[in-house]
């Protein structure tokens, strides 16, 4: 085991992050159409796209009845959302200011998907960002069905546009859809 | 006023209510002067309660960069005894913890994920592979690449009988023949009512467990190839025996660990070549056992030092006993 961790650092520091052509979210469309924004409630749904990704029920079902709370609906605001992470216990960064690029980097680049403040008054699902080609991929909650994607200064002004506010689940995030190869 | 002139001016009233309507709903979604308000803020909501981390703080740097961590992802049922049983185990165990520790990500060495069989808004993760029994424990290479094609389920353990060593030795062996031949890897809702999701989600709270114990031995379903738990069999070079032939010449322990080292090497080569092995680690290792017993028994044995006996010595008259106390309480 020692070894492993060992040889895992090595790699790790020289292989850092996911592949850029893979997107950090992984959800089909038929999972992504259960968010489609009904009546203002884009923060709700894009949290829980991301709760869907990352296996976070909790966070998965924001938008009805269930076990875990009460649907959440309507507008939102960082408060809003903190409180009720907190009575449905989940665990999630609430992030915003000056450093919510960074932290959609992060999300990104280790495989999380993340609620980001885009367009005016708005909030959609951070799915990808392949930093070589600064392309930024983002799927909006009118539009489950489509990812859009955004060159760095597009998705600049997206982002600035609804105001500096990102929240991603601190959760692992998803492994490869697994699949049997022959290693041997 | 013309007719066509009432008509223009009703459109644009139309026109301009839409717009105030939809810019009025969209304002609504986001509270932007709250965000506004929040100014530089991480907050990190830890689940339960309210922690000093809730309040505002500065702005504070993203975690580490946790993409080179390993996978592995049970598989389970919130009805099944075995698989409630993994999940405790997994959250005590020494074995287990030291490979992925559930209750603290950051901290664990692989990401840990428990999806209930079943669950509509996961099993299409699992669509290009065999889940046959629960609890099933698939074991993943991390997604940054570092180790192959992270879609590869570099092993697949189904059962669990509460022997949580073995399934640890199982994962750690895998992903040691993993790693060792990794050069050769080919490469919409209603808000009318009770609003329910579109799928049945995941408990939260695991329901009554059925009385059945269906418990059963790990065991490995892919790769379908023989895969040392943990320990290899390694015999060194019989450089003792050899020189006893020059000396002594043939004995039966000589030859017994001469044809032991033959063995262990044309099994060795079977193994690396993918050549079928007529006996499992276990067994091959307990024959291997019994042979060097059977050996031993040839070996002379040392002779055993001989005990030392305590020198008595004579003594005329017995020393006074009262003398010597006496010295001692002035001595104190």
């Amino acid at each position: 085991m020692r070894g492993i961790v060992l040889v895992s650092l090595i790699l790790g520091t020289a292989v850092s992050g996911i592949p850029p052509d893979e997107h950090a979210m992984d959800l089909p469309i038929e999972i992504r159409r259960w968010y489609f924004n009904p009546d203002g409630s884009c923060v709700q749904c894009s949290i829980g796209m991301c709760g869907a990704d990352q296996d976070v029920p909790a966070a998965a079902t924001l938008l009805w009845d269930t076990e875990y709370g009460p649907a959440e609906r309507g507008g939102s605001y960082p408060e809003r959302v903190a409180r009720y992470c907190r009575s449905r216990g989940i665990r999630a960064y609430n992030i915003t200011g000056e450093r919510t690029f960074d932290w959609m980097r992060w999300a990104a680049s280790t495989g999380r998907g993340a609620a980001i403040g885009a367009g005016r008054a708005h909030f959609q699902t951070l799915v990808g960002h392949d930093p070589k080609t600064g392309t930024w991929h983002v799927c909006n909650n009118n539009s489950p069905d489509r990812i859009d994607t955004y060159d760095e200064e597009a998705f600049r002004k997206l982002h600035l546009a609804s105001g500096r506010w990102v929240v991603i689940l601190d959760y692992p995030p998803h492994p490869a859809r697994p699949a049997y190869h022959k290693w041997w | 006023m013309s007719k066509n002139k009432k008509i223009w001016i009703a459109v644009a009233a139309a026109v301009g209510l839409l717009i105030a309507i939809v810019a009025i709903a969209r304002s609504d979604e986001v509270d932007r002067d709250a965000v506004l308000r929040c100014g530089d803020m991480v907050q990190h909501i830890s689940g339960y309660g309210q922690s000093a981390t809730d309040r505002f703080v500065e702005a504070m740097a993203p975690p580490k960069d946790d993409s080179g961590k390993w996978y592995i992802s049970v598989i389970g049922s919130s009805r099944s005894q075995t698989c409630a049983r993994l999940k405790d185990d997994w959250a005590r165990d020494a074995n287990l913890l030291a490979i992925a520790n559930p209750g603290d990500p950051s901290r664990s060495w692989a990401h840990w994920h428990y999806y209930h069989y079943g669950d509509k808004s996961q099993a299409w993760r699992f669509e290009k592979v065999k889940i046959t029994h629960i609890p099933t424990v698939i074991v993943q290479p991390p997604r940054d690449g570092s180790y192959g094609d992270p879609s590869t389920v570099v092993c697949q353990l189904v059962g669990y009988n509460g022997d949580a060593a073995s399934l640890a030795a199982k994962i750690r062996g895998s992903i040691r023949a993993y790693v060792a031949k990794l050069k050769t890897v080919q490469p919409p809702a209603t808000n009318t009512g009770r609003l329910t999701p579109p799928w049945t989600p995941a408990p939260k709270v695991d329901p009554p467990l059925d009385e059945e114990d269906d418990s059963a031995p790990v065991h490995r379903i892919f790769p379908d190839i023989d895969i040392p738990s943990d320990i290899d069999v390694q015999v060194g070079f019989p450089w003792r025996e050899i020189m006893t032939f020059f000396t002594v010449g043939f004995t039966i322990p000589a030859v017994i660990a001469l044809v032991i080292w033959i063995v262990v090497i044309v099994r060795n080569w079977r193994k690396e070549t993918g050549r079928k092995l007529y006996l499992s680690d276990e067994t091959f290792g307990s024959v291997i056992k019994m042979l060097e017993d059977f050996a031993g028994r040839f070996d002379p044995k040392p002779e055993e030092p001989e005990e030392e006996k305590p020198k008595v010595v004579s003594r005329s008259k017995p020393r006074s006993t009262r003398k010597k106390a006496t010295k001692k309480k002035t001595t104190g």
